[in-house]
């Protein structure tokens, strides 16, 4: 499939709000219309042309759409707003918000992410090669409901308050996280293979938070349930031994922490509830 | 521009004066309306339109501490609902808690012109008054809340009537208030201890004195000071089942003061308290009995506070009922209790078809309008932000005056509450003089404002012309999505004689005034009151009474309402 | 205001969020020669108010700062605005709320950034209320009913030197008549002055308030603590506390930016303000946060009824668009996306962090402040502005939401407007400039 190639044309000084970019409202256009498209720099209104150089064509198929980004997108917000297919690469900072209420197809971030990664998010993948700020998958602010559905993989680290208000899908995060992964979580998973700061699952009632580095303690409001020897991620398998806690008891939840022996051996004092 | 506006051949409905839908002219000079104006004057087409006084809300929580709280409490409500700034608008946020500028257009591009605030803590009706302030084209006045106010329990337990007017005339003027609003009595001070007052003969902790007593008294201290509007009270048990009984009692418990056929108490959103049952499984529409009360005994007054189906932001001076709120749908609450006085609570809540009890609570709004048959004595609300945004006022006129239109909402909601209710069978459709009457020529009177809601010679020009063609209600009533555009989106909205909307669209800005009363009481009265309650304000407030007391210059326009005291 | 001696009561203290109302100021000259019934720190900003003045408008001019009239000033403010893509108008909790008002109208004509120091200060309070709401209450209803206090990363003593006296622990209420009648808890990393007061004073360890937080909510739903201790506090202790907060008949948590600024920020606040909501189901129990600035809570509801949002408000688009973090000044700048600001009576230059610093004075920097501060001397465009409580009157709000007007006492040195005079004069050149197409 042909690729519709956005070069970013010069240096953006202020916030920039790319919403309009996504497989959804350029698949089929011709690349004279994209130009066109009026986006906001700041309080003024520019061209896409002004922006990027705008080269190949997307295709008419959304599921075919391929656009990538070419530039410091740091200063952007929202690339790839309620896409439901095709895919976005972005070479470079992915910016603020990448992907927002993202419903389907694919976004890749060759670079870091800014924060709000796959903010409200209810299908499709994303994967950061690089590392995202905080909020991964959070939800809007006031609101009760994050993330719903899709993957989003982080290659690097990830931020505080990765999946916080998350209800179903999957976070895997390679690197560490900062603190309250899964925050008021409902339902998903949220895989942490490096370390995390602290406060995992906090207020969570539900959902399952597998922590394969270190995790200073765990909140005082959870129980200890089990070691288990492995668990399941998705598809695959994750090997422990690990630490079982449920809660958050604080919210009556029924929450899932699984916490890697080998890595916290500060947990050991839970043993000796364990039912001989 | 011209300051005269002739508005030409339109279907007028002024039913203070007796106009019922007659083709006729109405003349407007200097904000005022007049007999006839000058060729000069700046010409209206409404033939074929209906032709209203601007429309007036008597309850409806626009501005204030609570309000802004709601805001605060809720990004996602606006984030739904911008408005982005135009060359004669500014920007801002609706949905169910609209900033201050949003409100004022609102109101304006559906033709309200006057809106009043119903509860304000006195302690923050300064911040009440900046809001009002900020929110430009509505005239506006605000209710401080009295029901729960010490020295008003104070003097009431002792038998203090006079004294307590002369406070409660001392309080109007200092807080630039206009009436006299009473919500849960007793029942919020009990809260400020976390517990909660179930009956109108249980004694108020610490303060021996009952919410019977706080009502009686209240009621005579209103009519003491003449104040234009009678007492405006939000009953005890508010949101419980079973309350339609609480309603009748507090509405019996003041009849033997009736004078004339006046109204002498306002009950307030009366929906949410005129629930039959014991419980919530069996919760019934109370609207019968409670209409029976109204038809019979002039001394009543009601606003409806009628649902909407959807998502809103409930809040009240009524802190029990909230937290009860609170635990009932686990949805985030706001608790503001003010010292010496009040408190509030705000909880987002969700209006559903499905649910039972929402079902039966939006059949009770509607009965309680047909079954009430003097249009004088109901008056059009959805207790905003409470029962639903001011913004559905088209869609409750709809249901009112369109049978097909209930009918299409009964034919949603949940089966069981259609079964229950009485509306399925109440055939009554509103006329638009009725409605005229329920949206601004009752709710005006009821106010005792004398130049608002109707086309006499000297009224306000305050006039909002529909596209609604009167010889074609017929066919309105069977498509009552056109009837619901239609007083949505005003042709003309004209305020203080000036062309403020045309076609749904702001033209300009101006800011109205705020009205307040002042009960005249003998001057020596004052001296002594404020003598007497100088040690203990001090004790009372973390304020001193300096302070407390707004100026009228802290007003942008203030409108002084006199009346004369009988003490 | 001449002459002869004059003496002012009831006066309203611009200084924290208490906005004390009971000062008396005397004033001659059109000095302040006296001040009774104040704190320390009020006492010192009433007689040293002329200190460190700025006294006529500056205009940067080959790189140095120079006198310059009034009009020049306007006129080059304006012209920064206007070229402007992406201003930041930041300050607002030093002012008056009338000036607010001003201002929200002037980013939303410029089409900027509007923020408040809320989101350096309790920024995540406002946050956590966004998610959970609070239980609160004037200070009055602690005054006649709380029976416990607790202090929670907050220093009274130093930071709001008469809370205790005329609010809290040491006043007298209707149904509390004295300090016996009252039990305070304070809880802090450090045993403060507050902390020596206390009948309970419970040491946790740095940054591990949300765990106790945490022990706190679940000791009083009665459920069990594994561990031995959290943060520092054993167990039994925790239990112990958990009893006195459900056993009162009357709670008050105040909390301070050792709860809002420690890791974990709007959570540690949405963890007091849940355990607040938790103990309503058993007793009466309030939260109310320790507001640093005297109109602090002001800028916040003028901005609020304005736009619907508290603080960092976006206004580039036409329309009002919150999200802290995204919209924050400290954020905005960090990330180098405004490029001109507008400071009005606050100090970023020596409160923000060192990138945001660095790009807030690389760009063009207009402030209108009263005094000289290190942001005045980065500054393009400098105001001289009357201190509003002391030359000037304004409506400002106690940190519970209590509105007062804080008076004009003195006339302010000649030549020297009002924020609000300044701010509406800016706003009525730039609609020129605009209209005219420059």
């Amino acid at each position: 499939m042909s690729a519709l190639e956005l070069t970013l044309r010069r240096t953006v000084m202020a916030p920039l709000y790319l919403d309009i970019i996504s497989p959804d409202n350029l698949s089929g256009k011709r690349w004279r219309e994209i130009g066109d498209y009026i986006v906001w720099e700041g309080n003024r209104k520019v061209k896409l042309r002004s922006l990027f150089k705008i080269e190949g064509e997307a295709e008419a198929n959304l599921q075919d759409t391929l656009i990538e980004i070419v530039g410091d997108m740091s200063r952007a917000r929202r690339i790839g707003y309620r896409m439901s297919g095709g895919v976005i690469r972005v070479r470079g900072h992915g910016g603020l918000y990448v992907g927002e209420s993202m419903r389907g197809g694919r976004i890749i971030v060759d670079g870091d992410a800014g924060p709000w990664l796959g903010a409200n998010m209810a299908g499709g993948t994303i994967e950061v090669s690089g590392s995202a700020g905080d909020h991964v998958a959070a939800a809007s602010l006031g609101t009760d409901k994050g993330m719903t559905g899709g993957t989003i993989i982080v290659k690097g680290d990830s931020g505080s308050q990765t999946g916080a208000w998350m209800h179903s899908g999957l976070i895997r995060v390679s690197g560490s996280s900062g603190m309250f992964p899964g925050a008021h979580m409902r339902g998903g998973t949220i895989h942490i293979i490096g370390d995390c700061s602290g406060r995992a699952g906090a207020n969570m009632r539900g959902g399952k938070i597998v922590l394969s580095g270190k995790l200073p303690t765990v909140l005082p409001s959870f129980t200890f349930e089990d070691i288990r020897s492995q668990t399941r991620v998705d598809k695959d398998n994750v090997e422990g031994p690990f630490y079982v806690f449920s809660g958050d008891n604080n919210e009556g939840g029924d929450g899932r922490l699984f916490i890697k022996k080998a890595s916290n051996p500060q947990l050991k004092w839970c043993e000796k509830f364990l039912e001989v | 521009m011209s300051r005269e506006i002739a508005i030409l051949n339109g279907t007028v409905f002024d039913p203070t004066n007796r106009i019922f839908g007659e083709r006729m002219d109405i003349f407007v000079k200097d904000g005022k309306i007049v007999g006839s104006a000058s060729s000069k004057a700046q010409r209206i087409d409404a033939s074929g339109k209906v032709v209203m006084p601007g429309g007036v809300d008597i309850h409806s929580h626009i501005a204030g501490s609570k309000v802004n709280s709601g805001r605060l409490l809720r990004p996602e409500d606006h984030r739904k609902d911008v408005e982005v700034k135009t060359p004669t608008t500014h920007s801002g946020v609706g949905y169910s808690i609209p900033s201050t500028y949003t409100t004022g257009y609102r109101y304006a591009k559906m033709g309200y012109t006057t809106v009043f605030e119903p509860a304000t803590p006195p302690l923050k009706t300064r911040h009440t008054h900046e809001e009002l302030d900020s929110t430009p084209i509505i005239d506006k006045g605000c209710f401080p809340l009295f029901g729960n106010n010490w020295f008003v329990m104070e003097y009431l337990r002792d038998g203090k009537v006079e004294e307590c007017a002369t406070y409660v005339a001392w309080m109007l003027k200092a807080l630039k208030g206009y009436a006299i609003k009473i919500v849960d009595p007793g029942g919020v001070e009990v809260w400020g201890w976390g517990k909660f007052l179930r009956h109108l003969d249980e004694k108020v902790t610490h303060f021996n004195v009952t919410p019977r007593e706080i009502i009686r008294g209240l009621c005579k201290v209103n009519r003491l000071l003449n104040l234009p509007h009678p007492i405006h009270v939000h009953t005890n048990n508010l949101g419980n089942p079973g309350n339609y009984t609480t309603t009748i009692e507090t509405m019996d418990t003041v009849r033997d003061m009736a004078n004339g056929s006046k109204p002498i108490v306002h009950i307030t959103h009366v929906q949410f308290t005129g629930f039959s049952g014991s419980s919530w499984l069996n919760l019934g529409s109370g609207a019968p009995e409670i209409a029976e009360y109204v038809n019979k005994h002039g001394h009543v007054s009601v606003d409806l506070g009628q649902i909407i189906f959807g998502d809103t932001t409930t809040m009240t001076a009524d802190g029990p009922f909230q937290y009860f709120l609170h635990m009932l749908t686990d949805n985030k609450w706001v608790n503001m209790d003010v010292e010496v006085e009040t408190g509030s609570g705000i909880v987002p809540f969700q209006y559903k078809r499905s649910n039972y009890v929402n079902a039966i609570q939006w059949g009770i709004g509607l009965e309680l309008a047909l079954l009430i048959k003097d249009p004088w004595r109901v008056f059009m609300t959805t207790d905003h932000p409470n029962g639903g945004p001011f913004t559905y006022y088209p869609r409750v006129i709809a249901w009112l005056m369109s049978r097909k239109a209930r009918e299409r909402t009964l034919s949603k909601i949940n089966r069981t509450a259609r079964r229950r209710l009485t509306l399925p069978s109440i055939d009554r459709e509103y006329t638009l003089e009725e409605i005229a009457t329920i949206t601004r020529a009752a709710p005006a009177r009821s106010l005792g404002l004398k130049n608002k809601g109707h086309f006499g010679l000297g009224a306000d020009a305050d006039i909002a012309v529909y596209d609604i063609n009167p010889s074609d209600m017929d066919v309105l009533r069977r498509k009552p999505a056109k009837l619901r555009r239609a007083f949505g989106q005003a042709c003309y909205t004209i305020k203080n004689g000036a062309v403020v909307v045309r076609d749904g669209k702001i033209l300009k800005s101006p800011f109205g005034r705020t009205f307040y009363v002042e009960s005249q009481t003998k001057p020596e009265i004052e001296s002594n009151l404020l003598r007497s309650i100088e040690t203990r304000f001090r004790d009372y407030y973390t304020v001193g009474i300096e302070n407390y007391q707004i100026n009228e210059s802290y007003l942008r326009y203030p409108a002084k309402v006199r009346c004369e005291a009988e003490i | 205001m001449g002459l002869e001696e004059s003496t002012f009561r009831d006066v309203v203290c611009t200084v924290c969020g208490c906005c004390c109302d009971h000062l008396e100021v005397t004033v001659k000259e059109d000095t302040v020669v006296k001040v009774k019934n104040a704190c320390a720190m009020s006492t010192s900003k009433l007689l040293n108010y002329m200190n460190e003045r700025i006294m006529k408008p500056m205009i940067r001019r080959r790189g140095r700062l120079s006198g310059c009239s009034y009009r020049d000033a306007v006129d080059a403010a304006a012209k920064i605005l206007l070229k402007s893509r992406s201003p930041l108008l930041y300050g607002w909790s030093l002012t008056s709320c009338e000036a607010v008002e001003v201002g929200v109208e002037l980013a939303e004509e410029v089409g900027g950034f509007i923020d408040n120091t809320t989101s350096t200060c309790h920024g995540p309070t406002i946050l956590g209320v966004h998610e959970i709401g609070e239980s609160s209450s004037t200070l009055g209803e602690v005054r006649h009913r709380a029976d416990l206090i607790i202090y929670w990363g907050c220093n009274p003593i130093h930071a709001h030197p008469l809370h205790m006296s005329r609010y809290t622990l040491l006043s007298k209420g209707r149904f509390r008549k004295s300090r016996s009648e009252r039990t305070l808890i304070v809880v802090d990393v450090r045993r403060t002055d507050t902390a020596k007061m206390a009948d309970m004073f419970i040491q946790v360890e740095p940054n591990k308030d949300y765990e106790l937080i945490s022990a706190l909510r679940a000791a009083v739903r009665g459920d069990e603590i594994e561990q031995d201790e959290v943060g520092g506090v054993p167990t039994d202790l925790i239990e112990e506390v958990a009893e006195m907060l459900i056993s009162c008949d009357f709670g008050a948590l105040f909390f301070g930016l050792g709860l809002t600024m420690s890791p974990g920020k709007s959570e540690n606040v949405d963890a007091a303000l849940s355990l607040v909501r938790d103990l309503n189901s058993k007793t009466k129990f309030v939260i109310i946060p320790m507001r640093g600035h005297f109109n602090v809570n002001g800028a916040n509801n003028v901005m609020t009824w304005m736009t619907g949002y508290p603080y960092a408000i976006d206004f580039t688009r036409g329309f009002p668009y919150y999200n802290p973090g995204e919209t924050s000044a400290v954020d905005l700048l960090a990330r180098g996306e405004c490029d001109s600001a507008l400071i009005v009576a606050s100090d970023p230059v020596s409160n923000f962090p060192y990138k945001a610093t660095c790009n807030l004075t690389s760009i063009p920097l207009i402030t209108i402040d009263p005094h000289i501060t290190p942001t005045v001397l980065c500054s393009d465009v400098v105001f001289p502005s009357a201190l509003v409580g002391i030359e000037t009157s304004g409506t400002v709000y106690r940190m519970d939401g209590v509105p007062l007007v804080a008076r004009k006492l003195v006339e302010p040195p000649r030549n020297i407007r009002s924020d609000i005079e300044i701010l509406r004069d800016i706003l009525r050149r730039y609609r020129n400039l605009k209209r005219l197409g420059r």
